[in-house]
């Protein structure tokens, strides 16, 4: 009699999970796992950096501040020492400021201020041209102070490296694939962590000017000015973005304020600036 | 942002055709098995008295994974354990490859397949690229001819 092989009801060779659920189970895992060893490293990269002295920090990124093309386009002229002084009496009794800021303005269209690592804090044309009163442009020197002296731009770097490490060690030349989903998971904590930053400077900014002026009003001028400038901030959700949203700054500015103080005119000469 | 979304695209439709794809070769293999039953396959290589002819019968297949296989594989290669997409892979390319033997057997009509043999080869351009599963089914088939005296 010959025989013939019955065929099998059910199939020992495959496992019986669902796939789905078996790639949920895993991606929770990763991320409840990656979420908590990033904000460890996180804290960990915030305790290293407040060991760098200022000094280190200055002598590391001269040379690097320098290469950028952000040396192009600073103008010396009155408008610069105007502003230095405004500066300086912004800063004079900040008792735990380690150096001296340096202010100058850099002839671009675009309306941007930022902080180098090092003191040297640059506002371009575009945004003194966007400001009528001392008050709004103290706040956004206050803000970038702020920057400097919370060490943002070495916590920034300090965690990327962290992170960066960390993601070596783990995954190696193994699955790009999961790697990318991990740089996922550090970008979300990064990008909430500049956040956070951010609001600080922008207290920070605060303080000094109701110091110097006794107020608040008039801080929000450039952010209200911007609305208008950028429309396309709307569309990128809030937790995708590196600032908060400017509505939510102008509001945090506001809810701090005395409504019945007087502004200071701004005047600026600024025909030196070829944009 | 832009890669965020192609990521999920990519793995929504590779989830998708994917699983759709499996089902239907499943059941495409499940009918063929059965029509194909009547030829048995050995490993062995006992040859029965009757049979007098003997013929190298192969069978091979190439399957790809899909882009949410190898998602899932990537994440699970951080944690361990078994890979039921995979599995199902493998199963389905070992199950093809027997049969496409035993269709090139049948047209030899042949009695049965001794001594089977599989070898796999997995395909890929670089580690953490799609890839592709190679099964081979080799083996021979037996008849028994009329010996004309």
């Amino acid at each position: 009699m010959k025989f013939t092989p019955k065929a099998l009801s059910d199939n020992p060779n495959v496992s019986k999970t669902h796939p789905l659920k078996e790639f949920a189970f895993s991606v929770g895992l990763l991320f409840v796992i990656g979420g908590g060893l990033f904000v460890g490293l996180g804290f960990l990269a915030d305790y290293l950096v407040e060991r760098i002295s200022f000094e280190t920090e200055k002598s590391l990124f001269e040379k690097w501040g320098s290469s950028l093309e952000l040396s192009k386009g600073v103008v010396e002229n009155e408008a610069s020492a105007k502003l230095q002084a405004m500066m300086d009496s912004l800063v004079r009794n900040e008792s735990n400021l380690r150096y001296k800021p340096k202010v100058q303005v850099v002839c671009w269209k675009e309306p941007n201020a930022f902080a180098l690592p090092g003191g040297t804090i640059k506002i371009t044309s575009g945004l003194i041209r966007q400001i009528k009163h001392e008050n709004g442009l103290a706040f956004i020197m206050g803000h970038e102070v702020g920057h400097l002296q919370n060490r943002d731009h070495l916590r920034g770097i300090g965690r990327q490296l962290v992170f960066l490490l960390g993601g070596l060690v783990l995954f190696g030349e193994h699955s790009a694939v999961s790697a990318k989903m991990v740089g996922l998971v550090s970008s979300m904590t990064d990008l909430s962590f500049s956040r956070e930053r951010e609001i600080d400077a922008d207290n920070y900014g605060l303080r000094l000017v109701k110091k110097k002026y006794g107020h608040t009003k008039g801080a929000e001028e450039f952010f209200v000015a911007i609305q208008n400038y950028s429309k396309a901030e709307k569309y990128i959700p809030s937790f995708l973005s590196t600032h908060p949203s400017s509505d939510a700054r102008i509001q945090n500015i506001r809810n701090l304020q005395d409504s019945n103080a007087t502004l200071v005119d701004l005047n600026l000469d600024l025909k030196d600036c070829k944009e | 942002m832009f890669e965020l979304i192609t990521f999920f695209v990519l793995l929504t439709v590779g989830y998708f055709s994917g699983t759709y794809i499996e089902k239907r070769h499943y059941k495409d293999i499940i009918r063929r098995e059965k029509d194909l039953a009547n030829i048995p396959v050995r490993c062995d290589k006992w040859v029965p008295n009757e049979c007098n002819k003997g013929f190298l019968v192969m069978g091979s297949v190439v399957i790809s994974v899909d882009y949410f296989k190898m998602v899932s594989e990537g994440v699970k290669n951080i944690f361990g354990g078994r890979i039921r997409s995979y599995e199902a892979l493998l199963d389905r390319a070992r199950r093809e490859a027997v049969l496409r033997m035993k269709e090139m057997a049948k047209k030899y009509n042949a009695q049965e397949v001794v001594n089977l043999r599989l070898e796999s080869a997995r395909l890929s351009k670089e580690a953490g690229g799609v890839l592709c599963v190679e099964v081979f089914a080799y083996g021979t088939a037996l008849r028994s001819d009329e010996i004309h005296t």
